[in-house]
């Protein structure tokens, strides 16, 4: 349907700006408190000690006993302490929240606060998992008689977690019965849930301000909750307006995919078994729904007698690694495209070459993605290896490959193809029943009750596209519903999914719509959820592409610098190219230089798109754009440093490590 | 606001002469110049620790000045390496332009002096080694029986025993003089960045006339920023000793024989730092082996 | 410490600790907290102002150096002429920074084209401090090409229309 609709998130920037300039808080800041936050320096640890100096009546410190209602922060039925109260789960966990008239005070106030942790030992670190995901057809052949050829392939994600370098705060101030919150979120609802957990204030009276905001990944997600309900609780025990200043943060899942193929004469594979583990830090949000994408990633394109997929998900004592932006799709469908050109590796062909031999035309009907044909995927990368002239550069390189020899530099291309898929699955989407209204009412206006606000930009698109259908001659005729108490919960709008899902939604009631307001009594209202898109498989394919990446480690400095990357996409329809086609190529940037790689000057990034014209699914853009980048620079990286790099993001510090006794 | 914290008070002298004045008042003022360094620290703001006088120095006007003649240029110490850049770019030695583009955007290099880059504290900008191979020389003022006295000095021996500059307590850098090179062979590279990720970043500034195949007068520096400066004349007498084009067996002799020497004064640089020094280091080989292999234009 | 400056076209004088940071001021004392970061000295690029019409990193400009100068943030710069010929730019050229880096990035590119600088190794090394993936560098390049283009019109066309 509109695929780009998704992009429009992250498109037009200036409208969100305008708004950041004009959403100011009518409170003056002498009479408010400016909080900052104690993290804790390592995980699985006891606090024995927490030393506050003396603080006057001006000072406030928020610990995980001074919340009214309960230290608890729940998100979608899996909980974690707002702030650590005894145990330390993991390093970058919240300890205190302090207060003060200003922000100065209260970051030299905070340097003399002294706390001491001492280890705990494992078994007193445990958390709440889900079993083993696993999917299967065919019976696995076990290889006695000797008939196969039996290749072991590894994938491996170290985990990143750091800041971004980016502030932004959480306020909260009282207004009659009513608290206010404005905070920048990808889910108001869980402002709301968050504030009345922790603070026993009825949700009903929560008036969540959005502040607008760049989510690269999702970390507009968790964070602004735990910052919401302190800041409302210290507003609470204060009586005055209340800020918190925090650097944003993200984290991304180490992720391990190791596979055992069975491979015929021809070298194609026969037998598979893929097994997942993601670790996702101290505590696991949404598992069983990483888990379905995860695996919807992991089942290979061509076709297998056997295959046996596993998703486990671990825990350690490190920062919870919520999504990043993929729930598991884009890192298991790198995974898997990794894998295949490794296959090709060891049959000796190039890795395009290789999948045109083993990808059938359409692939297997599963559970989590239905058989689609593979034509136009094909296309894409025919495309993608045309442009990078790929097939000449790969075998180049292969002769280069004797280390750093006298060109000073080692260089490596990647290969990637895969489809998109978008919003959540079909199981989830059944659970968490997120909704919207849409009503035509008697003055013939069109009203969207709704959650999902975020974007002003996105809301645009929609306003026009609900008009077309509703009220063609007056576009201002379509409003979306001010947040308030009675406010639907439409659900995050992390990685756009929901977006890609809910303007389908949207699309699909104004049809209804059109109708029913000619033949009901006015006012007449439509409420709509996720049924729209329950499918026969967890998830539905929508928009194909390559990725080709092209990848030069220089001798010198061991800084690992991207040369190029080439995309080819294929999707439904394309309304607005230019958003698309910038959403695309930030994916991409954003992709590339979070795993390590240098963007030099010379870098360029050349995309194609193209649209079949049909007026269908929709797909999510960041995630296959995500997923394919990911693959082609861990293939390219495989080619220039072989073995000795096997894990992304990859820094000169590791390739100098692992290039060390050579040099 | 909280008690400790109070807001420092900025001293503007207007010349040297008032200057001198207000250290003799407050010995332990802070000398502030273009501030790139102090204000990027984590911790520089609140800070109890930052001193309660700061003396500007941005509004003296000696230290702005620029002049040359047909043998060197002198630029006061407030001149931002931005206007040096500007006036100077055709005429100053490639391996200080060099190095005054690696730091990159105007947004830093408008805001960041050439004193500056020299005289902070616990910290080595790439700008020392460069200036070191070039000749150049500093004037240092300093107070001595209250009264301002004023010295030129090679850079070279602003260096301590560490590698670092050192100038007497209240002492100041108020002119820098870069002489006109009459040298064939600058080079001038800076690995990983000196601010951002100080701990794996070394820079390496080369200077020498190269006379058929042997050098007149080298001059080499590498700076680790965590370490400070690495520079020997020794290192200069083996240069001088070599006839190029160097083969590999006499690369790699002349590269152990300069990690010795590195070790020796800074045993604690990173794997990545000696591979990084040792990849500039081959550059300049090269870019030497090529220059003796090529016939010069006149011969032509 | 009083300090005088003129902030968006308003003559103020600020009652502020010397040493604190523009970019906190800007962000605490004038509430300007979504387009103006503050990082710490991580040098993200993302606090940029003009002081003086030049492109500054808001966090390296301590309080007593805007004594008497002239702060223009984006609050007031996306209303000028010369922001519109940026849009301009990036309309014609289809690129376009993300919200994060978009009001940095503007104030650098009128830099740029304010000096008519044409040459892609100092424009990519003027905007090398945004540290926001979100524009690769070809865009960037082409957005002050045209942007200067579109600069030199709008001045041809002015006089002519006087």
């Amino acid at each position: 349907m509109i695929p780009q609709l998704a992009v429009a998130l992250h498109s037009h920037p200036r409208d969100d700006i305008l708004r950041i300039m004009a959403d100011r808080k009518n409170f003056s800041r002498y009479n408010m408190r400016c909080g900052i936050l104690l993290h804790a320096e390592k995980g699985m640890a006891r606090i024995s000690e927490l030393r506050l100096p003396d603080l006057d009546s001006r000072y406030l410190a928020i610990t995980g006993s001074d919340l009214p209602a309960g230290n608890s922060f729940s998100f979608m039925g899996r909980t974690m302490p707002i702030i650590a109260k005894e145990t330390i789960s993991y390093p970058g966990q919240i300890v205190l929240a302090l207060f003060a008239p200003d922000y100065e005070s209260a970051e030299l106030m905070m340097r003399q606060v002294h706390l001491s942790t001492e280890d705990i030992a494992q078994e007193e670190f445990d958390a709440e998992l889900p079993d083993s995901l696993e999917y299967s057809w065919g019976e696995m052949d076990d290889n006695s008689e000797g008939r196969y050829r039996e290749v072991s392939t590894e994938f491996s994600l170290t985990r990143i977690a750091r800041g971004n370098r980016r502030l932004y705060t959480a306020t909260a101030w009282m207004e009659g019965s009513n608290m206010h919150i404005e905070v920048p979120t990808q889910w108001t609802e869980l402002i709301k849930e968050s504030v009345e957990r922790a603070t026993g204030y009825p949700r009903r009276s929560i008036i969540v301000h959005l502040l607008p905001f760049t989510a690269k990944h999702d970390e507009f997600l968790l964070e602004p909750a735990l910052l919401a309900a302190i800041a409302a609780a210290a507003t609470i025990r204060s009586g005055v307006p209340c800020e918190i200043r925090e650097e944003t943060f993200f984290s991304r899942p180490t992720v391990d995919v190791r596979r055992k193929v069975l491979l015929d004469d021809e070298s194609k594979p026969v037998y598979e078994s893929a097994e997942m583990i993601v670790d996702q830090g101290a505590y696991a949000f949404v598992p069983e729904e990483y888990q379905r994408q995860a695996m919807t990633g992991l089942i290979p394109p061509y076709p297998l007698k056997g295959f046996r997929g596993t998703v486990r998900i671990a825990h350690s004592p490190s920062r919870p690694a919520s999504f990043c932006g993929s729930l598991g799709y884009s890192e298991a469908l790198a995974s898997t495209e990794y894998h295949i050109s490794r296959l090709a590796e060891i049959a000796g062909t190039t890795p395009n070459l290789y999948r045109e031999a083993v990808e059938k035309e359409k692939r297997k009907f599963t559970d989590y993605i239905p058989g689609f044909d593979l034509d136009s995927q094909k296309e894409c990368l025919k495309s993608v290896t045309k442009a990078a002239s790929y097939d000449r550069k790969w075998s180049a390189n292969t002769f280069q490959k004797s280390e750093f020899g006298l060109l000073g530099y080692l260089k490596g291309i990647g290969i990637a193809s895969g489809a998109g898929i978008a919003g959540f699955s079909t199981t989830l989407s059944k659970e968490a029943g997120f909704s919207a209204m849409m009503t035509f009412t008697q003055k013939r206006n069109v009203t969207v009750n709704t959650s999902a606000l975020s974007h002003q930009s996105t809301m645009k698109i929609w306003k026009k596209r609900i008009a077309e259908r509703l009220v063609p001659d007056r576009p201002e005729g379509v409003m979306f519903l001010e947040p308030g108490p009675d406010t639907l919960d439409t659900g995050p709008d992390t990685l756009s999914r929901i977006v890609s899902s809910f303007t389908l939604q949207l699309e699909s009631a104004a049809k209804k719509l059109a109708v029913l307001k000619d033949t009901e009594k006015l006012p007449v209202s439509l409420r709509f959820d996720a049924e729209n898109t329950y499918y026969p498989c967890e998830f539905e394919n929508s928009g194909y592409g390559a990725v080709a990446c092209e990848i030069m480690i220089d001798k010198a400095s061991m800084i690992p610098s991207v040369v190029g990357v080439w995309a080819s996409f294929l999707f439904p329809s394309v309304l607005d190219r230019v958003s698309l086609e910038n959403s695309i190529r930030r994916t991409i940037m954003m992709t590339l230089q979070e795993n390590g790689m240098h963007i030099p000057l010379s870098f360029h990034i050349h995309i194609e798109i193209s649209e079949e014209g049909t007026d269908d699914t929709i797909s999510s853009v960041h995630q296959i754009a995500r997923g394919l980048t990911l693959g082609a620079l861990a293939d390219a990286l495989h080619q220039a440093a072989g073995d000795k790099a096997a894990s992304l993001p990859i820094s000169a510090e590791e390739i100098n490590t692992a290039f060390g006794e050579e040099i | 606001m909280y008690k400790g914290l109070s807001s420092p008070n900025i001293h503007t002298p207007k010349n040297l002469g008032e200057y001198a004045s207000i250290v003799l008042h407050y010995p332990m003022s802070t000398l502030w110049g273009g501030g790139t360094f102090i204000m990027t620290r984590p911790d520089a703001y609140p800070s109890k620790t930052m001193n309660a006088e700061i003396i500007y120095l941005g509004e003296v006007e000696e230290l702005h000045r620029f002049q040359r003649n047909d043998r060197f240029a002198e630029f006061g110490a407030m001149v931002t390496l931005d206007e040096i850049l500007s006036t100077g770019k055709t005429v100053l030695p490639k391996a200080l332009t060099d190095n005054i583009q690696t730091i990159g955007s105007r947004l830093i290099t408008r805001k960041a002096t050439i004193g500056g880059t020299i005289a902070t504290k616990g910290f080595t900008t790439s700008f020392p080694g460069t200036l070191i191979v070039l000749d150049a020389t500093a004037e240092v003022r300093y107070m001595k029986k209250k009264r301002l006295h004023s010295r030129w000095m090679q850079i070279t021996r602003l260096l301590d025993r560490n590698g670092r500059i050192s100038l007497p307590s209240n002492g100041l850098i108020s002119r820098v003089r870069i002489a006109f090179s009459e040298k064939n062979c600058h080079y001038f590279n800076e690995i990983g960045s000196f601010m951002l990720d100080p701990e794996n970043a070394v820079a390496a500034a080369f200077t020498a006339t190269l006379d058929q195949d042997i050098l007149i007068n080298p001059r080499i520096a590498f700076t680790y920023p965590l370490h400070g400066v690495c520079y020997s004349r020794d290192i200069d007498s083996i240069f001088s000793s070599l006839r190029f084009p160097l083969d590999d067996e006499e690369v790699d002799t002349l590269e152990s024989m300069i990690f010795t020497f590195i070790e020796s004064s800074f045993p604690d640089i990173t794997p990545l730092q000696r591979t990084r020094t040792s990849g500039i280091m081959r550059q300049i080989i090269d870019d030497l082996n090529e220059k003796a292999l090529t016939v010069p234009a006149e011969e032509r | 410490m009083k300090i005088d400056c003129t902030i968006d076209g308003k003559t103020l004088t600020l009652s502020l600790n010397s040493d604190k940071p523009l970019s906190l001021i800007l962000r605490e004392n004038m509430g300007d907290d979504g387009a103006v970061n503050h990082c710490n000295g991580e040098m993200c690029g993302l606090c940029t102002v003009l002081v003086d019409g030049k492109a500054m990193l808001s966090c390296m400009v301590p309080a007593f150096e805007i004594r008497g100068k002239t702060v223009t943030t984006f609050d007031s710069f996306r209303r000028t002429r010369n922001m519109k010929d940026i849009e301009k730019a990036y309309e014609s050229v289809g690129r376009y920074p993300c919200t994060e880096c978009y009001a940095s990035r503007s104030l650098i590119f009128e830099s740029l084209i304010d000096e008519g600088i044409t040459d892609p190794g100092e424009i990519l090394k003027e905007l090398s401090i945004v540290r926001c993936p979100c524009m690769d560098p070809e865009d960037e390049i082409m957005i002050v090409r045209r942007g200067i283009e579109i600069r030199r019109k709008r001045n041809v066309q002015r006089p002519q229309l006087a």
